[in-house]
């Protein structure tokens, strides 16, 4: 979640020249953007840690059972918390700009997708280069850990992408009139 | 008074129940370590100004009928003194005493007469970082069937310390644990040393004197380790169980120059081949701290300047010279990677089929790879922390390694034919189910 509110921050700040570029249209009377887009951060927070929680849940309940690590069964821990955090993101942190009185949750909804699809697709290739070297591994110790690295280290950059772009996408979105 | 006193601390003798606290004068309890055929050399941590004692008696007998020892502490308090002119092949025990309080009670047993083709059982772990909890320390000490228990490096992590207080104070810590004292006064050990018993990843020509000198006194002021009386900092050496088997205790940090490519000196080398080619015992036992065993991987390629495949040409002769000599009977055990792991040197090259098996950690966090070493070149690892107890039986030639963990349950057993004469193979590999 701090790292959320760290990226808002940022991203504001990063995406001030842009906004000024464009004339901004004027507020509605009952949407307040700073309240809606910090309300969609937390959120975001939020649904950062749920797939985070999935993941670790899984991995250490297999590590528990097999008294090491599985790396197929990280791969689909990590399947399951990609599509977990993507489900969050694109069902529940647009609704919770209706707490800065947002009412066309669509359109910042969309906005945000247009932005985050990018790392979302990251994230799953990752995923998927990270389970094929599961794969390889079994049975071929050392063979599938090239993969299994690009695919770590995939992940965790489209985790950390994923939500700066969410966080532009949905700032653009409560910015069109 | 001393004999009623010993009867006392027989109710006291820590041995991996709840914690029995130590008499304010023994705060780390006693010890044994580096036995003979005739004794051992036992230790306590004394605080107080009186004189100190030691008694060491047969098991089964009046403490009365034992020895009493003069103990003369160090400065700080550290007492070793050699219990000598035993029986070999018994168990004994022993407390100390300054006359008004006797400390708990240790056992220990001494080696087998020369010649002896007796049956020798030993446990062994590494890596124990103090907060972590030492369960499988706490098993180990419940048992009463192990000849002596190995210490394979990482014992104390203290880095962070410069002075010999600091690295006081990391060892106290440790050392205070119920689970070590009860480990310690259960059976003798015999140690080496790691890094972090003096920092991360350290060699020669990486530490500064000043450093070393604190770590390697605290060292040898909190372990029954015997100084070498030529080079008293010398940890290699070796320890003969009969005609069964030989360990060879390894020091590969203290001659380790980077810059040099130098992992050990040219003496202890030469003297571990010549060792392992002329033993007389079934089984040759090599401590190692850091494995051998090439794991040519891009995860474990992270930490390969710190373990003998960083250092190829050194490992290179190693194996060369080792291959040409083919010594029968040849385990190396190790620890440091924080996993258990049971498997050959390498795929292909000289010794390439010769065991190497990781034991420990006994109290750490488990090696954080997600992918373990696996077939081919390895048949089993597991990130649980453990003790390992190998059995050594010369009649069959076989031993048997089986995996303790922090319940007291054996998760996963190997045996190895590793007997004279015969092609020494894995023969078993048997995994208690979850």
């Amino acid at each position: 979640m701090g790292l959320s509110a760290v990226l808002l921050a940022v991203t504001m700040a990063a995406t001030q020249p842009l906004a000024a570029a464009v004339p901004p249209s004027p507020p509605s009377a009952s949407e307040h953007r700073g309240i809606a887009l910090a309300s969609a951060a937390v959120t975001l927070g939020l649904s950062n840690l749920a797939a985070a929680g999935v993941v670790w849940a899984a991995t250490a309940a297999r590590f528990e059972q097999l008294s090491r690590p599985d790396p197929f069964y990280i791969g689909l821990s990590l399947a399951t918390g990609v599509a977990v955090q993507l489900l969050a993101a694109h069902f529940v942190v647009p609704e919770a700009t209706r707490l800065g009185g947002v009412r066309d949750v669509e359109r910042v909804r969309a906005e945000a997708w247009r932005w985050s699809r990018w790392a979302a697709l990251l994230g799953s290739v990752s995923v998927g280069l990270f389970t094929t070297g599961a794969l390889v591994e079994r049975d071929q110790f050392g063979n599938g850990q090239a993969l299994l690295l690009a695919g770590a280290v995939g992940s965790f950059v489209s985790f950390v992408l994923f939500d700066v772009l969410e966080v532009v996408g949905l700032s653009r979105g409560l910015r069109q009139p | 008074m001393l004999a009623a006193g010993a009867a006392v601390a027989m109710a006291r003798c820590a041995r991996g129940g709840p914690d029995v606290p130590e008499p304010p004068q023994f705060p780390l309890g006693v010890a044994s370590g580096d036995p003979t055929e005739t004794g051992a050399l036992l230790w306590t941590k004394y605080v107080g100004e009186a004189a100190l004692t030691a008694r060491v008696w047969e098991e089964n007998l009046d403490p009365s009928t034992g020895q009493e020892l003069a103990v003369r502490p160090s400065d700080s308090g550290f007492a070793h003194v050699e219990a000598e002119g035993l029986s070999a092949g018994r168990h004994y025990r022993y407390v100390f005493s300054d006359g008004a309080t006797v400390s708990s009670e240790g056992r220990f047993r001494t080696l087998p007469a020369a010649g002896t083709l007796a049956r020798v059982r030993l446990g062994a772990t590494c890596c124990t970082r103090y907060g972590v909890p030492f369960d499988p320390l706490a098993r180990a000490a419940e048992r009463d069937d192990l000849d002596a228990f190995l210490l394979l490096g990482d014992t104390v992590y203290c880095d962070g310390a410069h002075t010999l207080e600091q690295y006081r104070e990391k060892w106290r810590e440790t050392l205070a644990t119920h689970e070590y004292r009860a480990l310690k006064a259960s059976t003798p050990v015999i140690a080496t040393w790691d890094d972090h018993e003096f920092n991360n990843d350290w060699s020669e020509d990486t530490i500064d004197r000043a450093r070393f000198t604190a770590a390697s006194t605290a060292f040898f002021e909190h372990l029954p380790v015997r100084r070498n009386a030529l080079n008293p900092d010398q940890v290699w050496r070796s320890v003969r169980f009969g005609d069964t088997l030989e360990v060879f205790v390894l020091d590969v940090r203290s001659e380790r120059y980077r810059n040099a490519g130098q992992y050990i000196g040219p003496e202890q080398l030469n003297w571990l081949l010549d060792g392992l080619s002329h033993s007389t015992a079934t089984f040759k036992l090599v401590m190692n701290s850091v494995p051998l065993a090439s794991f040519s991987t891009p995860f474990f390629a992270t930490t390969k300047s710190d373990r003998w495949e960083g250092f190829t040409q050194a490992r290179s002769e190693l194996l060369t010279r080792l291959e040409s000599l083919r010594p029968s009977g040849v385990l190396w055990v190790a620890g440091d990677f924080h996993l258990a792991s049971v498997g050959r040197l390498d795929l292909q090259g000289p010794c390439c089929n010769d065991w190497e098996v990781l034991v420990g950690p006994g109290g750490q966090t488990a090696n954080a790879s997600p992918s373990y070493p696996g077939r081919p070149q390895f048949d089993w690892s597991s990130g649980t922390n453990n003790f390992g107890v190998f059995d050594f039986d010369p009649a069959t030639g076989v031993v048997t390694l089986e995996y303790v963990d922090g319940k007291g349950r054996v998760f996963h057993t190997a045996k190895f034919n590793l007997g004279d004469g015969q092609q020494q193979r894995l023969l078993s590999l048997a995994s208690a189910t979850p």
